[in-house]
């Protein structure tokens, strides 16, 4: 289009089936529209979406010469960019569109009054026309993409999106707050439904990550920092000292083995103890201890030096120190996981760390796990003897107004699957499950149940109880009501599981943080779009995987993984990304150099630089800025403005509104 | 530190042990109490016949202490709970507010929403505290295990704040040990007493003391203590008939007001605390506690 | 069904179940519960109100059934009627009582040397007002 040139406005009205032209009268806008000066063409059709309602776009501007299209139907959120790449095909730029949205702003809401609707349509279509006229065609940047993933989180989520990503021929950081990787599923003994061992399907991956020749695993490392924006993130990475070095260290264990110092157990989720010096957990990867400074001799009173004493290799380095690492990445894949909800703190009634024989469902985990605290025996922590009676207490904290309102999704089937545990490792005992609904979605899981719904000696109730107590003798025992039996019963187990509910893991908030991505009403990542773009974030080139997102089981997990990283390396393959335009301009000549927007903005996008004649502008990185606006509407004198939602459209828009 | 005593029904016209002791200990500690002139039933037991009933009841209670220009100090839960529940409800219903005060004014009244209430367990160990009544005490009880029975209202609702909380200590367990004696835990002891439940079925309620006074026991106590009439009530009133109805005759342990364990480590004597007009076998305890 | 696992009552009156009578409010037969003296059975001790996981309130809905038995004319248990009696006497659900001491003596207030027990200073008054909340859809108190 040349400046100066006469203004040619196609205006295309959408029926969008009933859903618009039920309410709104649709011939009626046209015949309004058409009246408009510049108006050259005016039309209705039943999908615009549709390709013949795109082509009617593309013929009608290479017939009648348009300028500026004005498609009048749904959200832009919905069809912008369709309708944009029609222009683009007729010829256009696609920045001379403008889209009138009279279905959610006017058909939908006003269902009932039908003449009303169609007059606000009338005003709507005229405001975008205003705005149509004042439209100037925006350029999109192509911006390059470093081939390069940082997945952060190493639970069986990062370790599968690493995988798929570094499979695909791409470099990918795995970084680890742990000193191993494996996540919460190195934690678990068997997996539902098919029982497989845990520890038996994950290791493979574990191992095969860290070999993987396109993955750098970073553990025992904290994201600090992450700045740019999709395709060019700069990464910053805290390594934790180990006090061991990683390139002497060997892994043999003698260390660990010499050491005289112990501590709770965290991997046993605090039910065992470990040494000062140790192993995650013994199929560790990598396969090298860490030193706990607040456990070990040494860093607390100066003596002992057992590890270095001992160390065949020489690998001890008490000296060593936080190191920082900087990256830069095209793509992150967040893959923080889960934590365990604080029942104990939020729920006291249950009694929880005040009674040592009600435990969680991970923590079962790790006493059924062969190298557990108990080595695979059930022993109640009590008393080191076998229950035999067990009471596992499903939806603790979760599907709860006051605690955690959704569902974990895997409690039921990890609860069922502890019933099986109970019973497979001590025949004789007798199981009780307490439930509010048991939600077997999964594949297989229903049929899981029904196989241990068959144990004569696991008995399901259905009722969550109150409170859980605790007699003078240590035994624990709770009423709850039946509603099968209707009958109030009291049980008096010598073990309790709680299969607690889950928040977002620790870690993740810190992550968001940095990232500005956004974060749902249930502390969770906050997809794109529930249903259609489940891994994306509100911050382009970042992606979800497992958890982060809300509660999964395994194969959730595991698929939506393999859909961020898919998503990662799409980005990553095609090696460039095009800038959305609706970017702020500073007017050099109208700045004035007061700052005001500079702090204002979210992104740190907006920087203030001196020009040759000396004078100090705003200058905005139009990589960084996300077009919030804000800086437009907080310059005093008017030389921030939005492209593409300028206020002289906007104030041209509201006019005619106003008329 | 000057209150205005609200004792309620049941301290008022039976719990007399209650009372005494109250206006034997508060006042060496620095908490005086003042007689009201015009008092009337906080309306807990009427929500059944009334909703609307107790806030004007309790309105009427703060519009008096308000006359007088004095906090208020409920002794009993179940007024403590009814009183602050007013207190919150008509601060967020200003129409429930303006139909209450209509009331009040033909009496002469208004209530404003100034007057603050308390428990004496709140008066003991916020505003006195428990330091100051370690220093006060003339001597320290024995450490004999001795259980607290807070009572249901003075944990909830947490809908607004109630003065104990579930997680975390109790301060009247905190009050126990400050005057000697062993706090011991009991699984029942956030339970309830059954008080409310006699004008249904006595022989259900005094089941429910049965349960809670046999847990205490196995739980080891010798002697179980609250700062609720209700309570005391039933777990001290109510122990031969728990005996009868249920035919366990162990059913029977010392059960008195903490004012009262208080008052005898205070150096007062059984009659000013009124500890002969408690039913339950409270003499063992008083022989141990003397020496 | 929280509620009714831990619920006072339930423990020892069988037919006390404050989900139940929840359910049934929410189904449509609350006649049928205005017209039982189960209702009567709850003892406030509001651990309902604390863990129901839906926010919901047992106990409120006990109460208001209570209420609107009583304005159907329907006698509550006998205690209630006597306390709302006295209410409307002297300001209490109950006059100062004799007991009896460990030495076997029968004492009330003066007895002990306590003050007399405060009452409504315009009891007419305080009576007008009380029955006018409530009250007087007791037919037994009018």
């Amino acid at each position: 289009m040349v400046e100066g040139e006469e203004i040619r406005i196609g205006v295309y009205v959408c029926h969008c089936g009933i859903n618009i032209a039920s309410v709104v009268d649709v011939k009626k806008v046209v015949e309004e529209a058409s009246k408009v000066p510049n108006v050259v063409v005016a039309k209705d059709y039943q999908f615009m979406c549709s390709q013949p309602g795109q082509n009617m776009i593309v013929e009608d501007i290479k017939q009648h010469n348009l300028n500026r299209v004005i498609v009048a139907a749904c959200s832009p959120r919905m069809h912008e960019p369709t309708f944009q790449k029609a222009v683009e095909r007729g010829g256009l730029n696609p920045y001379l569109f403008e889209m009138a949205n009279i279905r959610e702003h006017c058909s939908w809401v006003h269902e009932k009054e039908k003449a009303a609707a169609t007059d606000k349509a009338i005003k709507l279509v005229k405001a975008a026309i205003a705005k149509a006229r004042l439209l100037k065609p925006l350029k999109v940047e192509k911006v390059k993409v470093i081939p390069r993933a940082l997945v952060i989180g190493g639970g069986i989520a990062g370790i599968r999106a690493s995988l798929d990503i570094a499979n695909a021929g791409f470099e990918v950081h795995l970084v680890e707050t742990r000193p191993s990787i494996g996540g919460n599923m190195a934690r678990l003994d068997k997996t539902f439904p098919t029982l497989d061992c845990s520890q038996c399907i994950l290791t493979p991956l574990m191992v095969e990550v860290s070999k993987h020749p396109n993955v750098t695993l970073h553990t025992y490392t904290d994201v600090v920092g992450i700045d740019g924006s999709v395709g060019n993130f700069k990464v910053k990475l805290l390594k934790k000292p180990r006090y061991v070095d990683e390139s002497k260290c060997t892994g043999c264990g003698t260390c660990v083995l010499k050491c005289p110092w112990t501590a709770p157990n965290e991997f046993d989720m605090g039910l065992g103890k470990r040494k000062a010096i140790y192993f995650e957990f013994p199929q560790a990867v990598p396969l090298i201890p860490v030193i706990d400074t607040g456990h070990c001799m040494y860093f607390q009173k100066g003596t002992c030096r057992a590890c270095e004493r001992f160390c065949p290799t020489k690998a001890i380095d008490f000296n060593q120190k936080p190191k920082e690492i900087e990256l830069e990445v095209g793509a992150i894949i967040l893959a923080t996981g889960y934590g365990l909800y604080d029942v104990a703190k939020a729920m006291p009634e249950y009694g929880y760390r005040k009674y040592k024989d009600v435990i969680t469902g991970l923590e079962l985990e790790r006493v059924v796990s062969a190298t557990g605290p108990t080595k695979g025996h059930i022993l109640r922590p009590s008393d080191g003897k076998e229950p035999k009676k067990v009471a596992i207490v499903l939806c603790v904290g979760s599907r709860d107004e006051k605690h955690l309102r959704f569902c974990c999704r895997f409690g039921c089937v990890a609860g069922i699957k502890h019933a099986y545990y109970v019973v497979s490792h001590i025949p004789d005992a007798e199981v009780y499950v307490c439930y509010r609904d048991i939600r077997t979605f999964g594949k297989g899981y229903e049929e899981f149940y029904e196989r241990v719904r068959n144990y004569e000696n696991v008995r399901f109730i259905r009722g969550s109880p109150m409170e859980i107590l605790q007699d003078a003798d240590g035994g624990i025992y709770f009423d709850v009501f039946d509603a099968n039996t209707n009958r109030v019963v009291t049980l008096r187990p010598d073990l309790v599981v709680l299969e607690t509910g889950i928040v977002p893991h620790p870690t993740f908030k810190e992550v968001a943080k940095v990232l500005k991505c956004a974060i749902g009403p249930d502390g969770f990542a906050l997809e794109l779009h529930p249903k259609l773009r489940p891994t994306e974030t509100s911050v382009d080139g970042v992606f979800l995987a497992g958890a982060v997102q809300g509660p999964k089981d395994i194969p959730d997990t595991v698929a939506q993984a393999g859909a961020a990283a898919s998503s990662a390396i799409a980005l990553m393959s095609r090696g460039y990304v095009e800038t959305v335009p609706y970017v702020s301009s500073v007017n050099e000549d109208l700045c004035s150099g007061c700052g005001i927007c500079q702090p204002l903005c979210a992104f740190d996008a907006i920087s203030l630089v001196k020009k040759e004649d000396g004078k100090e502008v705003a200058k905005v990185d139009v990589s960084k800025c996300k077009g919030c606006g804000v800086c437009a509407a907080a310059c005093p004198s008017g030389a921030a403005q939005q492209l593409g939602f300028s206020d002289g459209q906007i104030l041209e828009m509201v006019r005619t509104l106003a008329r | 530190m000057k209150f205005l005593l609200f004792l309620g029904c049941t301290t008022a016209t039976k719990q007399y042990g209650y009372e005494l002791s109250l206006r034997a200990t508060l006042p060496l500690l620095g908490a005086e109490l003042e007689y009201p002139k015009d008092m009337n039933c906080c309306g807990v037991p009427m929500k059944g016949i009334s909703k609307f009933y107790p806030y004007y009841a309790c309105a009427r209670i703060l519009a008096i202490a308000e006359s007088q220009g004095l906090d208020v100090v409920a002794p009993c839960n179940g007024c403590h709970l009814n009183l602050t529940e007013t207190i919150y409800k008509l601060k967020l219903n200003p129409s429930l507010m303006g139909a209450v005060n209509e009331l009040l004014k033909e009496e002469g009244l208004k209530y404003m929403g100034k007057a603050t209430v308390y428990h004496p367990v709140e008066v003991l160990h916020d505003k006195v505290g428990v330091e100051k009544i370690t220093s006060a005490i003339k001597r320290k009880l024995p450490e004999i295990p001795v259980s607290s029975h807070p009572g249901c209202h003075l944990l909830r609702p947490t809908e607004f704040p109630r003065p104990e909380v579930r997680n975390g200590p109790l301060k009247l367990d905190r009050l126990i040990e400050a005057i000697g004696l062993k706090a011991r835990d009991y699984p029942e002891k956030y339970e309830c007493c059954g008080a409310a439940m006699i004008p249904y079925s006595p022989e259900a309620a005094i089941r429910v003391v049965a349960l809670r006074i046999k847990r205490a026991l196995a739980a080891g106590s010798r002697a179980i203590t609250s700062l609720c009439p209700y309570c005391i009530d039933m777990l001290d009133g109510k122990q031969d008939a728990a005996k009868t109805i249920t035919g366990d005759q162990n059913l029977s342990i010392p059960a008195l007001y903490y004012t009262q364990l208080l008052g005898l480590a205070l150096g007062l004597n059984e009659r000013e605390l009124g500890t002969n007009l408690n039913m339950s076998p409270v003499e063992v305890l008083l022989e141990e506690v003397k020496v | 069904m929280k509620c009714s696992s831990g619920c006072t009552a339930a423990k020892v009156v069988d037919k006390y179940r404050p989900h139940e009578i929840v359910a049934l409010v929410k189904a449509g037969y609350s006649e049928e519960l205005i017209n039982s003296d189960v209702i009567w059975a709850c003892s406030v001790c509001l651990k309902c109100v604390e863990y129901c996981p839906q926010r919901v309130s047992p106990f409120e809905v006990v109460m208001t059934l209570r209420n609107e038995a009583i304005t159907r004319g329907i006698t509550p248990p006998k205690s209630f009627v006597e306390m709302a009696k006295s209410i409307v006497k002297v300001g209490y659900i109950q006059e100062p009582m004799y007991i009896m001491s460990k030495e076997f003596e029968e004492v009330s207030r003066t007895e002990l040397g306590l003050p007399e027990m405060p009452k409504p200073k315009d009891i007419e008054k305080f009576k007008q007002h009380v029955l006018s909340v409530g009250f007087e859809r007791l037919r037994e108190v009018v």
